[in-house]
C-alpha cells in the first residue's frame, strides 16, 4: 500500500513528465481503439442497414453504385431499369419477394421512395402506428424518418424534386401519412414510401410543366419504369447463381449487397492498415515518452529510492516503485484514451447515422479492452524495466554523502 | 510483518553497537582506523576528528552501508557485514536510526508518510501510536500532514530525529548534524537527540567536529590514523 502512495506521490510530483506521457498514451488507446471499433462496426452496420435486402437489380453499372444507391439509400441513381422484364427476372421461386423502387423526391432530405407493398415483406417490416396506403398520394414513413421530420399519422406533406434538399416542391400533389413503420436498423428507417404510381404520376405532371415552360407538348406517359428492384431470397444458394444470370443480360445487372460490402471491405483494408498503424504509432510514442518521463523522474528520483534503500527497503521495492508508477501511467491512460472513445465515438456515430444512415455500435467490446489493458501494462512495464534496474542500482553512499 | 514499535521485545542483551579493528579504505587502501567502540543502550559517544579523518566513512561502515576493509561490526548482536546486501539494508532500516547532515526526507511525502515510510521499508508495520508519540515529543504533531519539501530546517531536523526512532533502534548514527546550525539550534537539536534516544533506549553515535557538540556528549572518541 505504502509503494502504490508513494509512487502515486512521486507522480504527482512530477506531473509536468508524466503529463505528457498519459495524454500520448490516451491518445493512442483512443486511436487504436476508434480503428478497431470502426473495423467491426463498418460490416455490421451496413449488414444492418441492408436489412432483408439480398440481391439489388438495376441497370447497367457498377454494382457498388447500385447498393450504395438503393440499398444503402446513400448515393444516386444511375438509370432506370423497366419494369415489366425486372418483374420477370425475379418471377422464380428462388426469390422469397421483391419489389421496385422509384427514387426522385424527398422531404427534407429524406428520400420519398416508390414501391409496392411488397417492400414491406423485403424488410420484413412492421407497422408501429397506422397501417399501409391504400390509393395514391399517400405515404407511410420510416421510423427515423418519422421522427426527424416529426410526422404523425395524418400529417399531409409535400415533395420536391430531387433526393437533396432545395428542389422545386410537388404543391399540387400533397401526400397525406397513413402509417409509421417500426424501427428495422436498416436504411428504410430513413425513408419515406409511397405507391410507385404516385411518383410516377408526379413525374409525369413534372415533365409536362417543364415542356410547357418550353412551349412543348406535353411528352407521351412512358412505360413503367423504376430505379431498381430490391429481392429477398429464400436460400443464399441462390446468390451464386442468380447475378451471374442478371448480369448475362444486356439492360440488367444485379448486385450483392454482402458481397459487395465484403469487396469494400478488402478495397478499404489498407486505409483501415494505415489508420492502424498510426495509431499503434501514437501508442509507441506514448511508450517512448512515458519511459523518458519515468527514466527523467527515477533519474530525479535517485536520492529518493536511495533513501529508501538506506531506510531498508528490498531493491526489488524500489522496482515495484518505479513498476507502479509505469502501471498507474498505463491506467491512467487507458482510461483517458477509453474516455475520449466513449465521449467522442458517439458524436461520429452520430453524424455517420444523420450522413449515411449506417447506425454503427460504438461501444468497446470487452475483447477490446482485454487487448488494450493487456497492451498498455505490457508497453508500461517493458518501459518500467530499465527505471526499475536503475532504482534498484542505486547508491545509497553516494545519496548520504551528499 | 510486526509492528514497528515491537523491536525493543526481541533485542539482544548485551551492547548495542560494538566495533573490534575498523580499519577503512579509500580508493583500494586502508587510509583511518576506528577505535574500538562498545555503546550499550541510552549511551551517546562522540565520535571526532579533523575533516576526512574518516568520520563519515565510519559511520557508513557502522551502518552497513560501505564496508570497511577488515574488522568486525556487531549492531544488536549480528555482525552486520555478515550479512547479504538485501539483509543488511532491512537489518539497517530495523536496528539503526540514520540522522543525516542534510536531513535526506522524501520530499514528495508528508510528515507523517516519511515515518511510515521508515517502517515500510524496515518491513515493519507502521505504528501510528508510537508516530503519533514522537511526533509529540519533537513538537511537530501540528505538521503530520505537512510535505517534507514545504518545510523549514528546523522543522526538518526534527522530523529526520523522529525518522531514525520510528522503528526503535538498537543504535542512532549521526552524522554532523549540527554543522549548519547556530549555537541556539545546535544545542536544542542535541539535546532533542540525546532525550530521544535515551528515552527510545538506543545507543547514540554523532560524527563531528563541532566544539558545541564534543562539549555537550561527554564520551568523545577520536579517529586514527591507519
Amino acid at each position: 500500500m505504502m509503494l502504490i502512495r508513494l509512487a502515486a506521490a512521486f507522480l504527482l510530483r512530477r506531473w509536468g513528465q508524466a503529463l505528457p506521457a498519459l495524454i500520448a498514451g490516451a491518445l493512442g488507446i483512443a486511436a487504436v481503439e476508434t480503428v478497431l471499433i470502426v473495423e467491426r462496426a463498418l460490416p455490421d452496420a451496413a449488414e444492418r442497414a441492408f436489412g432483408g435486402v439480398d440481391l439489388v437489380i438495376g441497370p447497367k453499372g457498377s454494382a457498388l453504385d447500385l447498393v450504395l444507391c438503393c440499398a444503402l439509400q446513400i448515393s444516386e441513381p444511375r438509370g432506370l431499369i423497366p419494369l415489366e422484364a425486372a418483374r420477370a427476372l425475379v418471377a422464380t421461386p428462388a426469390i422469397r419477394a421483391a419489389a421496385p423502387i422509384a427514387l426522385g423526391d424527398n422531404l427534407h432530405g429524406r428520400r420519398i421512395v416508390g414501391t409496392t407493398l411488397d417492400l414491406l415483406s423485403v424488410y420484413r417490416a412492421r407497422f408501429a402506428a397506422g397501417g399501409p396506403w391504400s390509393a395514391p398520394m399517400q405515404a407511410v414513413a420510416g421510423a427515423e424518418a418519422a421522427r426527424a421530420l416529426g410526422l404523425t399519422v395524418g400529417a399531409s406533406f409535400v415533395g420536391a424534386h430531387g433526393l437533396g434538399e432545395g428542389g422545386e416542391e410537388h404543391t399540387e400533389f400533397p401526400y397525406r401519412l397513413t402509417g409509421i413503420l417500426a424501427p428495422t436498423g436498416s436504411a428504410l428507417d430513413r425513408v419515406l414510401l409511397t405507391s410507385i404510381e404516385s411518383v410516377w404520376t408526379i413525374h409525369h405532371h413534372h415533365e409536362a410543366e417543364e415542356a410547357a415552360e418550353r412551349g412543348q407538348p406535353a411528352p407521351a406517359e412512358a412505360p413503367p419504369a423504376a430505379t431498381a428492384m430490391l429481392a429477398a431470397v429464400r436460400s443464399p444458394v441462390a446468390l451464386a447463381a442468380l447475378p451471374r444470370q442478371i448480369d448475362a443480360t444486356e439492360r440488367f445487372s444485379a448486385a450483392v449487397p454482402a458481397f459487395e460490402m465484403a469487396r469494400l471491405a478488402r478495397a478499404a483494408r489498407p486505409v483501415i492498415t494505415t489508420v492502424l498503424a498510426v495509431g499503434l504509432l501514437f501508442a509507441a510514442l506514448a511508450a517512448a515518452t512515458a519511459a523518458t518521463a519515468l527514466a527523467g523522474t527515477v533519474s530525479a528520483r535517485v536520492r529518493d529510492l536511495a533513501l529508501l534503500r538506506a531506510l531498508g527497503a528490498h531493491p526489488w521495492e524500489l522496482a515495484a516503485v518505479a513498476a507502479v508508477e509505469a502501471v498507474m501511467l498505463a491506467g491512467g491512460a487507458l482510461v483517458l484514451g477509453l474516455g475520449l472513445v466513449l465521449v467522442l465515438a458517439p458524436i461520429g456515430a452520430a453524424l455517420v447515422a444523420a450522413r449515411d444512415g449506417l447506425l454503427l455500435d460504438v461501444v468497446p467490446g470487452a475483447e477490446d479492452l482485454a487487448w488494450l489493458a493487456g497492451g498498455a501494462l505490457t508497453a508500461c512495464i517493458l518501459v518500467a524495466m530499465i527505471p526499475s534496474v536503475r532504482a534498484a542500482r542505486a547508491s545509497i553512499e553516494k545519496v548520504l554523502t551528499s | 510483518m510486526r509492528d514497528a514499535g515491537a523491536n525493543e521485545f526481541d533485542r539482544a542483551e548485551g551492547p548495542s553497537l560494538e566495533s573490534e579493528a575498523v580499519i577503512l579504505e579509500r580508493q583500494g587502501r586502508a587510509f583511518a582506523r576506528l577505535p574500538d567502540l562498545r555503546l550499550r543502550p541510552g549511551e551517546a559517544v562522540a565520535l571526532t576528528g579533523a575533516s576526512g579523518s574518516g568520520k563519515t566513512t565510519s559511520l557508513l561502515a557502522l551502518a552497513g552501508v560501505r564496508a570497511p576493509l577488515r574488522g568486525r561490526i556487531v549492531i544488536d548482536g549480528i555482525d552486520i557485514w555478515s550479512l547479504p546486501r538485501a539483509a543488511r539494508d532491512r537489518w539497517r532500516g530495523r536496528r539503526i536510526g540514520l540522522v543525516f547532515q542534510s536531513f535526506h526526507l522524501v520530499d514528495a511525502v508528508s510528515v507523517e508518510s516519511n515515518l511510515r515510510l521508515a517502517a515500510s521499508c524496515a518491513g515493519l508495520r507502521p505504528s501510528p501510536s508510537r508516530i503519533a508519540l514522537l511526533l509529540e515529543a519533537l513538537d511537530i504533531a501540528a505538521l503530520r500532514h505537512r510535505r517534507a519539501d514545504r518545510l523549514s530546517q528546523g522543522q526538518a531536523q526534527r522530523v529526520a530525529v523522529a525518522r531514525a526512532l520510528v522503528n526503535q533502534p538498537a543504535v542512532v548514527l549521526a552524522d554532523e548534524p549540527t554543522s549548519a546550525l547556530d549555537d541556539g539550534n545546535a544545542a536544542a537539536l542535541l539535546d532533542l537527540l540525546a532525550d530521544a534516544a535515551r528515552t527510545s533506549g538506543a545507543a547514540l553515535l554523532i560524527a563531528t567536529h563541532d566544539r558545541r557538540v564534543l562539549d555537550r556528549v561527554g564520551d568523545v572518541i577520536a579517529m586514527a590514523a591507519a
